[in-house]
């Protein structure tokens, strides 16, 4: 154990925090220098704040690598308060896909879970994290064992039966938090189930970690949590600015630290920097692309293996995504969070996450951000990785074109799993698309 | 009670082609102006329903019906099953066979169906959806009492009377009783002269017979029983959530092979192996549904999947397993790999087969299948 420490220490805390700390002044560095190539010239400045968060998470990898905590495996849904309150390193399955996903290491991965017969069916984020596991490696960094997983189905069934098989390979305990798909609002005896079960699962965390929960700290760990998640709605909100400040693809890329940091005070200071940076921007018209002409909203998660091409390629026509269902589904339950009744307000945000509602809801958020942000058109991406996200799509494109008058298009992919994406077709398709909204403005403009 | 079988006494051999279809079951429910649930499989409160004289009916498969129907609302590479049950819904031919759609969140394809119908579909009957609990401990059975409860109220408005509770006790005696029968008719399976064909056949008319009915099957069946065993060949297992079309097991017989055990979630699975019944009638339903063989749909363990799987291999003497998985069945392809190293280590051999549910077999898996088959 003492030499465990040590190596923690030496590994993560001096050479590695100083390490990261210098890499991310010079990243700063190099992006306030950068020469603008022609690619570039399509976009605004770069957000500066990104090499802090490259350095926050990046912390927090290399922290698991060398942890002498204990660890818990936990769903991006799931309430993780508690955890942190009793002092767990946590790791985030699905964000750690998403990683593999967006720096195109995913493919090898998915295979090899589907050489021990897992599925082509099964969600993509799945196959990466049983490919590493059952491979016994990692492209990315070295994962800590769980001494402990915890699963909420409030996203979807998958990571039920995902972290089934975590348990049953690794031999360790599994939490269950299920959360009963709500329809209207949150009925007394949902409420009352999640409640019993985290009560439940308090004594099991408590149980491994050898100790008892501190109320101190759970209120300390909520107190950041809710203030982390108010941020992050205001981040997103700056996107009200014409021209946006922010595109979608930086929401997806700065959502790292409330996925996998929220309730630390870093991830705090980190939000109140990014907050700063982005009003600096909308006072200064300072735009994330150069001409926006166009703004759109896009629903479900991102083809994350795809988000340089495809911002890329619309910034060239002068389209802006300037939100997403996937990140605004992080910010916009902040209002619940309340430290005076931890389980009772826990069990309540828990419940009402963006995929444990109705299609009817969704479609509702589609029309509230359409509102807020004066959204040209949504992109909905038919991701077949994820049932719960995408089956609904067609009635909720149709329902939005015929009561808002906002043309919708449906993209067949996949977040993480590139075999089958043809990026020319679908970017004819785009094309097509952008042009239809354009031809649409100009008519109103004309009339 | 209705019966909705002919009361001549059957000879086994023939008895099976005397079982009405679905279709006919509707029909004459219909005829004596009996209301009917369409109901999505696999678990949900069938007594509940019945006690407020509703039955229900499950469809686990409809070849004729147009599938395009559902493509109009859901990816075309949702499950088969999903598609079915939303394009039957859709048909205008078959509206008028139901009064009510009862759908149990099994999996997230039913989950988004059951929302989108109440949602955008919105059809002309009313829509239950209910949320089965994916743990079976007393966390699980409690939220599953007043989830039913809810039900019950629901069922009351859309009735207009309320619930019977001796009806209900009366009719979860009916679902105990079957349940024996159903464990007798499996234990004795390798005496009963019925093929496999027939033997899904009638363990699947449950489903859509009313309870009455299905008694008095599973009781000839059983009176049936010979002393000399079956031939079987080769022993093996199947496991999925159903078999269709049932061709399967024409193929599997054809190849000298018999299956002498199911993990079907539409068959065997169902089946409860547990006799502390509570006497409270909200408990028992619970019970009835959480008690049933463990799978990935109610959240069990692997490993008690397995055990169970590996109880049923001892007894009955498969040497091989197929497990039979519809395309985008996320729940049964996830515990296959786990199950199968499991198997695997006590010498048990599987292999796993996806399928689209259309009318016919493909020949590939035919092809497959014999080549299993012959390997073991
Ligand atoms: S199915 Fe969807 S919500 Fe579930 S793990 Fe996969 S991507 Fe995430
Ligand atoms: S995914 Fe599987 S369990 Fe769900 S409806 Fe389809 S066949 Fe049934």
């Amino acid at each position: 154990m003492i030499i465990k420490k040590l190596k923690y220490l030496i590994n993560s805390e001096l050479i590695g925090k100083t390490f990261l700390r210098i890499n991310s002044l010079l990243e700063k560095r190099k992006l306030k220098k950068r020469q603008k190539t022609k690619k570039d010239k399509l976009f605004g400045p770069p957000v500066y704040s990104s090499s802090e968060m490259k350095r926050l998470m990046s912390q927090h990898y290399l922290r698991g690598a060398y942890t002498t905590k204990k660890v818990a495996w936990v769903t991006s849904g799931g309430p993780v308060e508690h955890l942190l309150a009793l002092d767990y390193h946590l790791f985030y399955p699905e964000n750690h896909a998403a990683l593999c996903g967006a720096r195109k290491l995913s493919t090898e991965l998915i295979e090899d879970s589907e050489d021990f017969s897992y599925s082509q069916d099964i969600c993509s984020y799945v196959k990466i994290n049983f490919g590493g596991v059952l491979k016994n490696r990692d492209p990315i960094a070295r994962i800590p064992r769980p001494d402990l997983i915890l699963t909420c189905n409030n996203i979807c069934q998958t990571v039920l039966y995902w972290y089934r098989v975590i348990a049953d390979i690794y031999k360790i305990p599994i939490i269950v938090i299920d959360a009963p798909f709500v329809y209207d609002s949150v009925r007394n005896h949902q409420r009352e189930y999640v409640k019993k079960q985290l009560s439940g699962a308090i004594e099991v965390m408590e149980r491994i970690a050898g100790k008892n929960l501190s109320e101190k700290k759970l209120s300390e760990v909520m107190h950041y949590s809710k203030e982390a998640v108010s941020l992050w709605l205001k981040i997103l909100m700056t996107a009200r600015h014409k021209p946006s400040p922010i595109t979608a693809f930086d929401t997806f890329i700065h959502m790292g630290p409330i996925v996998n940091l929220r309730g630390e005070k870093s991830t705090v200071q980190y939000y109140r920097q990014l907050l700063a940076e982005l009003e600096y921007r909308t006072r200064n018209n300072i735009g994330a692309i150069q001409n926006e002409e166009i703004r759109l909203l896009w629903d479900n998660l991102p083809i994350w293996f795809m988000l340089r091409e495809i911002s890329t390629s619309l910034a060239g026509k002068n389209t802006n995504i300037i939100a997403a269902t996937f990140s605004y589904a992080w910010g916009e339950l902040a209002p619940l969070m309340d430290e005076s009744r931890p389980i009772d307000s826990i069990a309540d945000i828990y419940l009402q996450v963006l995929l444990n509602r109705s299609t009817f809801s969704k479609l509702e958020t589609f029309k509230k951000l359409i509102r807020e942000l004066d959204i040209d058109g949504i992109i909905l991406h038919s991701n077949r990785s994820c049932k719960p996200y995408s089956l609904g799509q067609i009635d909720q494109r149709n329902r939005v074109a015929s009561d808002l008058n906002i043309p919708a298009f449906l993209i067949e992919a996949d977040q993480a799993d590139s075999r089958d994406f043809n990026f020319n077709q679908a970017n004819m398709r785009l094309e097509a698309f952008i042009e239809e909204i354009k031809e649409r403005k100009w008519k109103r403009t004309a009339q | 009670m209705i019966s909705c079988i002919p009361d001549k006494i059957y000879g086994i051999n023939h008895s099976v082609m005397q079982i009405p279809s679905r279709q006919e079951i509707i029909r004459k429910l219909r005829n004596n102006n009996k209301k009917i649930s369409l109901v999505f499989p696999i678990y949900y409160p069938s007594a509940l329903l019945r006690a407020f004289d509703i039955h229900p009916v499950e469809i686990l498969n409809a070849p004729d019906v147009d599938l395009s129907l559902a493509d109009a609302h859901i990816q075309s590479y949702t499950c088969s099953l999903g598609r079915i049950l939303l394009s039957f819904i859709k048909e205008e031919r078959f509206q008028n066979q139901y009064d009510l759609i009862f759908i149990p969140h099994i999996c997230d394809t039913f989950q988004q169906i059951g929302s989108l119908l109440v949602d955008f579909i919105r059809p002309s009957q009313p829509v239950i959806n209910f949320y089965l609990p994916k743990r079976s401990d007393e966390t699980g059975i409690s939220f599953c009492i007043d989830e039913l409860k809810r039900i019950a109220g629901i069922l009351e408005n859309v009735c207009g009377s309320k619930l019977d509770i001796k009806r209900l006790t009366l009719e979860l005696g009916k679902d105990i009783e079957i349940n024996n029968l159903l464990k007798e008719v499996f234990e004795k399976r390798e005496f009963l002269p019925v093929s496999d064909t027939d033997f899904y056949r009638i363990i699947t008319s449950k489903t859509y017979l009313p309870p009455d009915d299905f008694i008095k099957i599973l009781k000839e069946l059983l009176a049936s029983k010979t002393d000399s065993k079956r031939k079987t060949g080769k022993r093996i297992f199947i496991s999925g959530i159903s078999a269709e079309p049932p061709e399967i097991f024409e193929i599997i017989n054809s190849h000298n092979a018999s299956v002498v055990f199911d993990d079907l979630a539409v068959s065997g699975r169902r089946i409860i192996d547990f006799s502390g019944f509570s006497d409270e009638p909200f408990r028992r339903q619970s019970e009835m549904m959480l008690y049933t063989m463990p799978d990935a749909e109610k959240g069990s363990p692997i490993e008690k999947r397995a055990y169970w799987i590996r109880e049923k291999i001892k007894r009955t003497g498969a040497t091989g397993g197929i497990f039979y998985i519809m395309k985008f069945c996320e729940p049964e392809f996830f515990d296959y790999p786990q199950l199968k190293k499991y198997l695997l280590s006590e010498g048990t051999k599987t292999f796993l087969i996806e399928y689209e549910m259309t009318g016919k077999v493909s020949k590939q898996n035919i092809n497959r299948i014999q080549s299993f088959i012959e390997g073991l």
